[in-house]
């Protein structure tokens, strides 16, 4: 029987094996039942990488009180490079108080051109469920490596959803 | 209402697909070499509306010339807001070519993409632009801002039993 709100939360990502979807259809519905209201959010973060150099930067969550920000996916476009670049990324839960004790999360070296359309047969966005929950105030860390020859300059976009949950906690 | 008052509620609700309809939100518009602006799409107060995704196809006019090499580049940057809750749907500017799908503009389109929203009747879609030149990453780099079009449709459903 779990009663705290961090322990509901919690106990969605219970036995989910590295790598796998972290929430079922299921689990998914069961939350989306709960929370009052569900809205798509987008974080962006901006990067100049030197040559042959690595990126960081954090983005702040920014969602109002008792709702939370849920990642779901990501997308990374490069606006310049000399080069045929990939980048590898590191997303990390910054704030040891959150309820949610994320461990680094890391993608792999993803070719730039693979996120464009016409260089992947429609694909065009490169997606990866991660299911990180983030709440007010909480610091996103993003490092980005650009293994390209020359600098590079893009954007990288965290997309997810802000539940608002709301009385779950006496559900 | 009574049990059968609502069942021929929902009877004459599904006869007559008067409970949703798909709708579509779209604006043209110039971003202006240079300039940053904003504007709103009025919606209707027939009912709520609830975005389900967007499209948007841009054109590439600017310029960046490195070392002799000059490449064609969108450079607009969108921000979208509900006015009525004043909610940002994005912590900062996102580059067109970011988001868009598939992001080229001579690209076949496949769908737009999934973006949930739910605005109340008669609220404003509220679009906040950027068209002015990036920070000069390598030495010796030259933008030339040109005028962009950009076009963007919001796809959804509007309930007017709402």
């Amino acid at each position: 029987m779990v009663n705290t709100l961090s322990e509901r939360l919690q106990a969605f990502f219970t036995g989910v094996k590295p790598g796998a979807a972290v929430l079922t259809p299921e689990k998914v519905r069961e939350i989306q039942k709960s929370a009052k209201a569900v809205r798509s959010k987008d974080y962006v973060f901006y990067f100049d990488i030197p040559d042959g150099a690595k990126g960081s930067g954090e983005v702040v969550v920014t969602t109002t009180a008792n709702w939370f920000f849920v990642m779901t996916g990501a997308a990374v476009h490069f606006e310049e490079t000399t080069d045929d670049p990939k980048i590898k990324v590191t997303y990390q839960d910054f704030n040891p108080s959150s309820p949610f004790k994320s461990t680094p999360q890391e993608l792999n070296a993803v070719p730039a051109g693979a996120v464009f359309a016409k260089e992947h047969n429609g694909a065009g966005r490169f997606e990866e469920f991660k299911n990180l929950w983030y709440v007010l105030g909480q610091r996103i860390t993003i490092s980005a490596e650009c293994m390209a020859t020359g600098p590079a300059r893009g954007s990288l976009i965290l997309t997810g959803l802000e539940f608002d949950l709301q009385g779950l906690e006496n559900g | 209402m009574n049990y059968e008052q609502i069942k021929n509620k929902v009877a004459e609700l599904q006869e007559t697909q008067g409970f949703e309809k798909t709708f579509d939100y779209t604006r043209s518009f110039i971003a202006k070499a240079g300039t940053a602006g904003a504007f709103s799409i009025p919606m209707t107060t027939e009912g709520p509306f609830y975005e389900l995704g967007y499209n948007i196809r841009y054109t590439k006019n600017s310029t960046l010339t490195r070392g002799g090499v000059t490449t064609n580049i969108c450079a607009v940057r969108l921000k979208v807001r509900s006015q009525a809750d004043n909610a940002a749907q994005s912590n900062d500017y996102i580059p067109v070519q970011l988001i868009a799908t598939p992001g080229a503009d001579d690209a076949p389109r496949y769908g737009s993409r999934p973006f949930t929203h739910i605005y109340p009747k008669g609220d404003n879609i509220v679009i906040e632009y950027d068209n002015r030149a990036p920070e000069v990453l390598v030495t010796g780099d030259v933008y030339d801002m040109h005028d962009e079009k950009i076009d963007i449709c919001f796809n959804g459903k509007i309930y007017p039993i709402l």
